[in-house]
């Protein structure tokens, strides 16, 4: 038993603790932090506050979970700003991980009042795993790189080290559990018959039928094509418990992160869905990689890239 | 038991669960490491069909466990956070690094407990995503696809589907589902008073549209940038000519009805089952 236990840990420190780069760390804490503000900015959180009426059935319960309660748009109103600067100081740099605390914590307390009048979980409206994120990215080093003030040191070279490879990976795990437990719950609910074409066609036209939809014409061709309903259906399951190998193979992800990006865009288009927290596959995205091709900043030598030498 | 209690209790159960899971992992893990593990993993499975067999009892009512949910919800983040300050603050490395295998445990273990019990512990999501059979009807609860379509009316007695941006600050789904869910519990005043601000918004909605502006309030920084809501809505009131000239006098809601395979063949047509006029009376 121990043997198997002494190889289990070395594997799970080898992953977990895996050097990363400080520019990539910062690259995630500006996509987390730029897309939350989008969603902020794009919402009116003070203002259903103001709708007492609506509240009638929001338990007391949720009210304490959130410390959302009726009534106090001027409030919410000014922490929604607050959470804007924030994250602005997240995006750009200024105290970055102070910011992304604050930013966090406002997050959690601001997503619940989208849903909060007939339900108490926000999930898939944009936000569901920024606090997580955004709290996770205050406590690790997300500010050695990206950042403004503090000013960072000119010409010091920040060296990649295991502190910025276990939150990369946290994130990265966080992204693929939409996945994996998406389609865990079809099989679970459903069983196989949720991967029928019939299953698919019908779905397709339910989200097709109606004048209130945004686009009707990809979704009603595939729903014309049984057989193309089949190979959705099942590879949409496959796709879903697949994505995992995202986080552990970095030639995996080159295949598979398009491919969510793809399966996003067709379900916007086939289903009228958004999933807001799609976006943030672009955590996936190896950015010093993509600086380096850039002729921004030239590979670290090997010797360099050591754990413990941030 | 009160709500209060039954939250309390909830928020309770997680660090109660984390220290009795720690103090069992530290004093078991040297000698049976596997086993511990399994041991915990029983015991949250005992947990969770104890709640499900005192629920089913009679015991345990919905509100009490949802009050208890909420809790242990708020528990669960606030730990989160806890877990996180502490991968701070250690200046040794070993420490630092036990510190954070903490953390990773902890989140991975949330997001599990989310998905295997198919529940929400927001921010730790359990990620259903339409895994449902496919409804083969739109109509009533019976069916699992219920819609509503919501329109204004005029003093001549024209009919306008009213765009979704009207509602804003509220998206049409969540008025939708809270129309399905809770106004009709709601007394006759009541629902006269939230009718009246629906008739409010879809009439200021249409005069801002009838003045070449954009309705409603999420596009005030991004315009038609703005990030979309969960269902794409179409935007049924792009200019002037969309919207009637003459105020909405009256707002009705309708119960569509009609079988998915059916309409789609030409064989079927959408049925309408008022639900609701403001004023009540023309």
């Amino acid at each position: 038993m121990r043997p198997v236990a002494a190889a289990l840990t070395a594997r799970w420190d080898r992953f977990w603790f895996e050097p990363d780069s400080a520019f990539n760390l910062a690259s995630v804490r500006v996509i987390v932090a730029l897309h939350a503000l989008w969603i902020v900015l794009s919402r009116d959180f003070a203002g259903i506050s103001g709708l007492g009426d609506l509240w009638a059935f929001v338990p007391a319960s949720v009210r304490w979970r959130y410390l959302v309660f009726e009534g106090h748009g001027t409030l919410e109103s000014v922490l929604q700003w607050v959470a804007v600067a924030a994250l602005l100081g997240a995006v750009i740099g200024v105290f970055p991980r102070v910011c992304c605390l604050l930013a966090g914590l406002l997050v959690y307390h601001l997503a619940p009042l989208e849903t909060i009048i007939w339900q108490a979980q926000p999930y898939a409206r944009g936000l569901t795993l920024s606090p997580i994120l955004l709290v996770l990215l205050a406590f690790a080093r997300s500010g050695d790189a990206l950042t403004v003030v503090p000013r960072p040191r000119r010409g010091e070279a920040v060296a990649d080290s295991w502190h910025y490879g276990w939150p990369l990976k946290l994130a990265f795990l966080s992204v693929a559990q939409i996945y994996l437990v998406a389609g865990y719950t079809k099989l679970l609910t459903s069983g196989p018959a949720w991967m029928s074409g019939q299953n698919i066609q019908r779905w397709l036209l339910l989200y097709n039928q109606g004048d209130w939809i945004a686009f009707h014409g990809l979704g009603l061709w595939i729903a014309g094509h049984l057989w193309l309903c089949w190979l959705i259906g099942i590879g949409t399951v496959a796709f879903e418990l697949g994505f995992v190998l995202a986080v552990f193979s970095r030639r995996a992800r080159r295949v598979l992160v398009p491919a969510a990006i793809a399966f996003h865009i067709i379900i916007a288009f086939a289903m009228n869905i958004y999933v807001g927290e799609a976006w943030l596959l672009l955590v996936f995205v190896n950015w010093d990689w993509v600086r380096q091709r850039l002729g921004r900043r030239p590979a670290l030598p090997v010797a360099q890239r050591q754990p413990g030498v941030a | 038991m009160t709500p209060t209690l039954s939250f309390a209790l909830g928020a309770a159960a997680l660090p109660a669960g984390l220290l009795a899971g720690y103090a069992v992992w530290t004093r078991a893990r040297s000698a049976y490491p596997m086993a511990s593990v399994v041991a915990l993993a029983a015991a949250a499975i005992l947990l969770r069909y104890s709640v499900r067999f005192l629920h089913r009892s009679g015991a345990l009512g919905a509100g009490t466990i949802g009050d208890a949910l909420n809790g242990f919800s708020l528990a669960l983040f606030l730990a989160f956070i806890v877990l996180g300050w502490r991968t701070v603050r250690p200046r040794r490395e070993d420490l630092q690094r036990a510190r954070v295998n903490e953390l990773v445990i902890f989140t991975v273990l949330a997001m599990a407990s989310a998905a295997l019990l198919q529940r929400h512990f927001w921010p730790f999501a359990s990620w259903r995503m339409t895994p449902f059979m496919a409804p083969t009807r739109v109509g009533t609860q019976a069916d699992n696809a219920q819609n509503l379509r919501l329109v204004g009316v005029t003093a001549d007695g024209r009919e306008y589907r009213i765009d979704h941006r009207a509602w804003e600050p509220v998206t049409e789904a969540e008025l939708i589902g809270w129309l399905f869910a809770d106004f009709p519990q709601l007394d006759a005043e009541h629902q006269d008073r939230v009718a009246a601000w629906m008739l409010g918004q879809a009439d200021r909605a249409r005069a801002a549209v009838r003045a070449g502006e954009a309705p409603g309030s999420f596009g005030r920084v991004f315009g038609p940038l703005a990030a979309p809501s969960h269902f794409l809505y179409a935007r049924l009131w792009r200019s002037a000519a969309d919207v009637p000239a003459e105020p909405f006098v009256r707002i009705r809601w309708y119960r569509e009805s009609y079988d998915v395979m059916g309409l789609w063949r030409g064989a079927d047509s959408v049925a309408l089952h008022l639900e609701f006029a403001y004023p009540r009376t023309p």
